[in-house]
């Protein structure tokens, strides 16, 4: 039982932890001035795969605090995803509501959804979760058609243009929209999972039983965990819905749920940075690869999910976070570590330090570095 | 405490009607062999096994339909045999999940301010491990933690919610002779007003911790006294040293009735407890 689970994760807590977070500030601002620069710097086509990749980030965000967090697998996110698209579809057009109380509402459909659906979910877990979030997916989905004149059924709803003001219908502005809601999603994220709640969510993925016996209703916080994925994938729904100009079936559809999970998965669960990743590395990917063949992106996203499953198990952030620190760059790898690892752990470190003072310290170092494939094992 | 309680998995009766009460502050000892239903027994008491018959009533209140989160709540705490942690987290957030759901559960359900900012739960969890000797070890990922330190964060853990009720399930089991010595300690520092029962091969550690010991076999309790009775009765005597006779003739002729681990603390206590027996009579 230790010995599968280990050699996943480098031991951020055996490491320094004041040099990652100055690291991590560092490679942020980075980031963040090459976010800045996409519009100027890349042709209008790299610009539409950016901005989808931050709408669908947002979600992969959400659906891992979830997954990577709680433990909980939901293959229900396009449930979500949808009513937040929908939902601002039907208001602008049906019934004339301004873009921005449209999208509020909007919002307030979404984590409605998942306030009602999540009663009936976190009573389940496993597979069981992962069968009643799919089936609820589903529903919605039959209920696009079945409902055709009110939502326009296989056609989908035309928002007839369906950005907020003339100004977002430039790219470049709509990108840095959708870029600030995407950095306020990310901060809020991250805060969730440094929290003492984030803490909780931890304890329940890996021992659910324990944390009952400690006088926890897990339930409540399975809950407020899906509510939170919900509320993600509903802004994700309405600021695609906006970009594209429409709503369509297929945000209700099983892919979009899947495609949700395998960039959680593929970039690696349970870490801050992976979801970005996978959503980054996914729409790149459908967008290049369905460009060469058409209609072959399904096929595509089988053997992806396949090689990722064999190959990089544990996503790509955590397999590079390996990487880097066998070849000897710990500290990169930390940099790379999920907040919710490395964070509370570092955090931990730090706030004992602040506490003695500058004294002698010990540091906890279980093995050296070069422990090759078995690092985790001792 | 327990009322008539009767457990039966499908046609396999663990527990026969089982009466037991125990006054705050007692600590009693629970000893009988492999099989005997004294894990049950803790399950049926801290709610995770619905007892077939009979009720359970904790601190004055019938608790028989109470989940275990409900049961914690009003005190009780336990510790499992199978070391049951969070092997991802370090020991320290070990600890302070322990914290959020007892003493300072009213931070849980926060998610706007990050952890590390909550002075009070932090310097909580750091007194703690101070006290149980685990500090230094503080940020290492359980996962990594070697099997006596496990046992004593196990312990920790039921101790860091506050409780009134602990229950220790085998607290020394699998543990090497420095670990022991090091668990014996921990359990001698255990607070006085804290009741305890504790299951326990290891009837030394048994008879230095409590001042009642039952004895249950096969589902019934066959013997409730103190420590100085149980050691002397014969009844038991037989079915301790019986059983290990006929264990050890099976072993010899490959039946193999006994696990390994159990095997050696036979063999290491078998002459003080021959020798103490003796004394006793």
């Amino acid at each position: 039982m230790r010995a599968d689970s280990a050699g996943s994760r480098p031991r951020a807590a055996a490491l320094d932890p004041r040099a990652p977070t100055r690291i991590r500030a560092a490679a942020l601002a980075g980031l963040a001035v090459l976010a800045a620069i996409v519009p100027a710097t890349l042709p209008s086509y790299w610009l539409t795969i950016a901005t989808l990749a931050l709408i669908y980030a947002i979600m992969a965000m959400g659906l891992n605090l979830l997954m990577g967090y709680t433990g909980l697998d939901s293959l229900g996110q396009a449930a979500f995803f949808g009513l937040g698209s929908y939902g601002l579809a039907i208001l602008l057009v049906k019934d004339g509501v301004g873009w921005w109380s449209a999208a509020l509402a909007a919002v307030v459909l979404g984590t409605a959804g998942a306030a009602v659906l999540g009663l009936i979910a976190v009573r389940l877990r496993g597979l069981y979760f992962l069968l009643v979030t799919l089936a609820m997916g589903q529903v919605l989905w039959g209920a696009d058609y079945r409902w055709g004149t009110f939502t326009g059924g296989a056609n989908g709803l035309e928002l007839g243009g369906g950005r907020p003001s003339p100004w977002f219908y430039s790219d470049a502005n709509f990108y840095y929209f959708t870029l600030g809601i995407f950095a306020a999603v990310a901060a809020l994220v991250s805060l969730v999972i440094a929290s003492p709640f984030g803490l909780t969510l931890r304890g329940i993925r890996e021992r659910e039983v324990r944390c009952q016996t400690l006088g926890y209703r897990t339930y409540i916080h399975k809950y407020v965990a899906f509510i939170l994925a919900g509320v993600a994938a509903a802004v994700a729904g309405i600021l695609n819905a906006a970009y594209n100009g429409i709503a369509s079936p297929s945000d209700l559809s099983i892919d979009q749920s899947f495609t949700a999970m395998l960039m959680v998965i593929l970039g690696g669960a349970g870490t801050m940075a992976g979801p970005v990743v996978g959503a980054v590395v996914m729409t790149a990917l459908k967008y290049e690869l369905s460009t060469l063949w058409v209609d072959y992106w399904p096929i595509i996203l089988g053997v992806i999910y396949v090689l990722a499953t064999v190959y990089l198990p544990n996503g790509i952030v955590t397999g590079a976070a390996g990487l880097l620190s066998r070849a000897g760059a710990p500290k990169r790898a930390v940099e790379q570590e999920p907040a919710g690892e490395g964070g509370p752990a570092a955090g931990g470190a730090r706030g004992a330090r602040d506490r003695r003072g500058p004294g002698p310290q010990w540091t906890v170092s279980p093995r050296p570095h070069a422990g090759g494939r078995q690092q985790g094992l001792r | 405490m327990l009322g008539g309680v009767s457990k039966a998995f499908g046609d396999l009766r663990v527990l026969t009607d089982i009466d037991l009460s125990v006054g705050a502050g007692q600590r009693v000892g629970i000893i009988g062999l492999n099989g005997a239903g004294k894990t049950t027994l803790f399950h049926v008491i801290s709610g995770l096994e619905p007892p077939t018959r009979g009720r359970v009533v904790l601190f004055g209140r019938e608790v028989t339909r109470t989940s275990p989160s409900g049961r914690a709540a009003l005190g009780l705490s336990r510790t499992f045999q199978v070391t049951l942690l969070y092997p991802r987290l370090t020991v320290r957030e070990n600890v302070e999940v322990a914290l959020l759901g007892s003493t300072y559960r009213r931070y849980r359900l926060r998610l706007w301010r990050p952890l590390r900012t909550h002075g009070d739960l932090r310097t909580r969890s750091r007194e703690l491990l101070e006290t149980f000797g685990l500090w230094p070890l503080a940020n290492v990922e359980v996962r990594h933690l070697s099997y006596g330190h496990q046992r004593q964060l196990e312990i920790t853990l039921a101790i860091a919610v506050d409780p009134a009720l602990l229950l220790l399930d085998e607290p020394t089991a699998g543990l090497s002779v420095a670990e022991m010595a090091a668990m014996r300690r921990l359990l001698a520092s255990l607070p006085r007003h804290l009741t305890v029962l504790v299951v326990e091969h290891h009837l030394e550690v048994i008879f230095e911790l409590v001042e009642r010991v039952l004895v249950l076999h096969q589902g019934s309790i066959i013997m409730d006294g103190p420590p100085s009775a149980v050691r002397t009765d014969r009844q038991v005597q037989d079915l301790y040293f019986g059983a290990h006779a006929a264990a050890q003739v099976a072993r010899q002729t490959g039946g193999g009735v006994l696990n390994a681990d159990r095997r050696d603390e036979w063999t290491k206590g078998q002459a003080d407890r021959r020798e103490e027996w003796n004394r006793g009579h």
